[in-house]
């Protein structure tokens, strides 16, 4: 495929990949999808499988809670690819760009949130209360795709575009050992992903059981589809037991409130989710 | 009036509708244009003077934050109450807008602990170690992902929509009142901390290519250490990685540059490979 319609191929899929978060949601706009079909179009599916690995253990934890927006996983991934396959199959350029391409992506995010997302949104309405469904579907649906496709297919584009000129450049400027460097880094890269994590689920009674699952893959070398079935069967077995206990105290706590002894001890409903902590999330913005 | 009740063919209307839930999403009232368009198909038979349709319409229009799929759910019981309201108009119609805004909180609570903190995370894991198992040329692993979080968020957002549909007020009473809300939580950090004690191993490496040599012995460093406990570096630096973002709160970008320079310090000096 030329470059040309290399880098068109990669601007639309960065566009479905983007409407996909919004719309049926596949999951692919994760980039262990993303990667081996960039590499695909880019002609390197390894490379683009490599790649989509990396990124993907980085951004493991990004979880987009409530309204505050992390790196943007879709581009970093698509051309990131590109300048990896560029520079021969090279992943490590391709980490190295991921992250700035991450936030160039997250920045265009919140520009849509708030500029043009904002103005659909005010259009939509005008439609909604006058039950105007044509215009509703054209405000909701056609006009969002539309913009959508300009936010995030052209940068891509460019970006893929570009990639081959302005890779070779870039290494021929790198000398090996910065480049295994790179990858020594991006092999640790992993570990900031899953201490995210960690630190989102508030469970510090948990801490035992990372252990547990230690063990079992770093010892006796179960792999991950065997840790799942020991996770669900420790969940489950827990879960029965402690079951009616938690309903007891629960009905207690609620005799107790309309006895009027105790404090309600449910968490409002108009508070944030207290199972993922969003201060990660803010974390992960600049 | 029998003909304006919702049969399934709306619910099955409506669940197409909510393929679009997110789009358009802004900052100013976030998903509410995506609920409105996917209360179309409902309002649109249960009504049939138009000033009602346009009432309802402008009901839904209020903010509404929520967690895509679960948020079925909610969809399901607006439904509900949107038919009860139509046909009998026993009820009061600001209690709609009140019990989605009773439950967006904790579906998003259910909808992103689960769906988004403990499933994507598992299954990307498990397609990236059975990515690295095979050298890079299988595609098995991002194929069961993508078919697996495609499946699991498709029956969610099915379930709560007719769910939500047949057990209507009966829910948001379940959901206050029983106190498996706390339980699950728990169960999910558990199973998240095993997961990533799993994970570990697998997707995080470190090696030190230090060597000692007393004349024709050479000790390897690495070897050592793993004699010891293998994996034990990759372990450390995740615990450390925590340490530096829960205690001394540093941000995450901020910790992804200090790995990279280490590494590529790493290598120049020796100590890494």
């Amino acid at each position: 495929m030329t470059t040309l319609m290399a880098g068109i191929a990669c601007g639309l899929l960065a566009w479905i990949a983007q409407m996909d978060r919004l719309m049926v949601h596949t999951f692919l706009y994760r980039p262990i999808i993303l990667g081996p079909i960039a590499g695909l179009i880019l002609g390197d599916v390894a490379c683009g499988l490599k790649l989509g690995v990396e990124i993907e253990i980085m951004f493991l934890a990004s979880v987009f809670v409530g309204t505050a927006i992390p790196c943007d996983e879709v581009m970093s991934t698509i051309i990131g690819v590109a300048f990896s396959v560029a520079a021969g199959g090279n992943t490590a350029v391709g980490i190295a760009a991921a992250l700035p391409l991450s936030v160039l992506g997250q920045i265009i995010r919140y520009i849509r949130a708030s500029t043009y997302h904002q103005w659909t949104n005010i259009q939509y309405e005008k439609h909604a209360v006058q039950a105007d469904l044509k215009g509703m579907y054209r405000w909701h649906i056609w006009i969002p795709l539309l913009l959508n496709l300009i936010a995030f297919g052209v940068p891509t584009f460019l970006g893929v575009y570009v990639s081959g000129n302005v890779v070779q450049a870039f290494i021929d400027f790198i000398p090996q050992t910065l480049i295994d460097g790179i990858n020594a880094g991006a092999a640790m890269l992993g570990a900031v992903g899953l201490a995210m994590l960690l630190k989102a689920v508030h469970a510090k009674h948990a801490w035992p059981y990372l252990l547990v699952g230690f063990f079992l893959s770093a010892f006796l070398g179960v792999n991950m589809i065997g840790i799942s079935i020991v996770t669900a069967a420790l969940c489950a077995i827990i879960f029965f037991a402690e079951k009616d206990t938690y309903l007891a105290v629960k009905l207690s706590g609620d005799k107790a409130e309309t006895d009027g002894t105790a404090a309600p001890s449910r968490p409002a409903l108009d508070e944030g989710p207290a199972f993922i902590d969003t201060s990660v999330v803010d974390d992960l913005t600049l | 009036m029998s003909d304006t009740r919702l049969s399934d063919k709306d619910l099955w209307n409506c669940f197409w509708h909510q393929m679009f839930f997110e789009l358009g999403n802004s900052a100013l009232k976030e998903e509410s244009i995506g609920f409105c368009t996917a209360m179309i198909p409902i309002i649109e038979k249960v009504y049939d003077d138009p000033e009602r349709k346009r009432e309802a319409y402008r009901r839904h229009t209020e903010y509404y934050l929520s967690e895509g799929r679960a948020a079925g759910l909610n969809i399901g019981i607006a439904a509900a109450m949107e038919e009860r309201y139509a046909l009998e108009q026993d009820i009061d119609p600001d209690s709609i807008n009140a019990v989605k805004a009773a439950l967006m909180g904790p579906l998003a609570a259910l909808g992103d602990s689960i769906i988004h903190g403990t499933l994507r995370p598992l299954f990307a894991g498990i397609a990236c170690s059975l990515v690295i198992a095979s050298g890079y040329t299988s595609i098995a692993g991002p194929v069961m992902f993508i078919g697996v979080m495609t499946l699991v968020g498709l029956l969610v957002r099915w379930y709560g929509t007719f769910y939500g549909y047949r057990e209507g007020t009966k829910i948001v009473d379940m959901i206050e009142n029983s106190g498996v809300m706390g339980l699950v939580t728990k169960l999910a950090g558990i199973a998240s901390f095993m997961l990533v004690g799993g994970f570990s191993y697998g997707l995080v490496g470190v090696h030190i290519p230090i060597e000692f040599s007393f004349g024709e012995t050479v000790i390897s460093l690495q070897e050592m250490l793993d004699g010891l406990c293998p994996g034990l570096l990759p372990l450390l630096l995740i615990y450390a990685c925590y340490l530096l973002m829960a205690k001394r709160e540093m941000k995450p970008t901020t910790l992804l540059f200090i790995l990279m320079g280490l590494g590529i310090a790493g290598v120049y000096c020796g100590f890494l490979a």
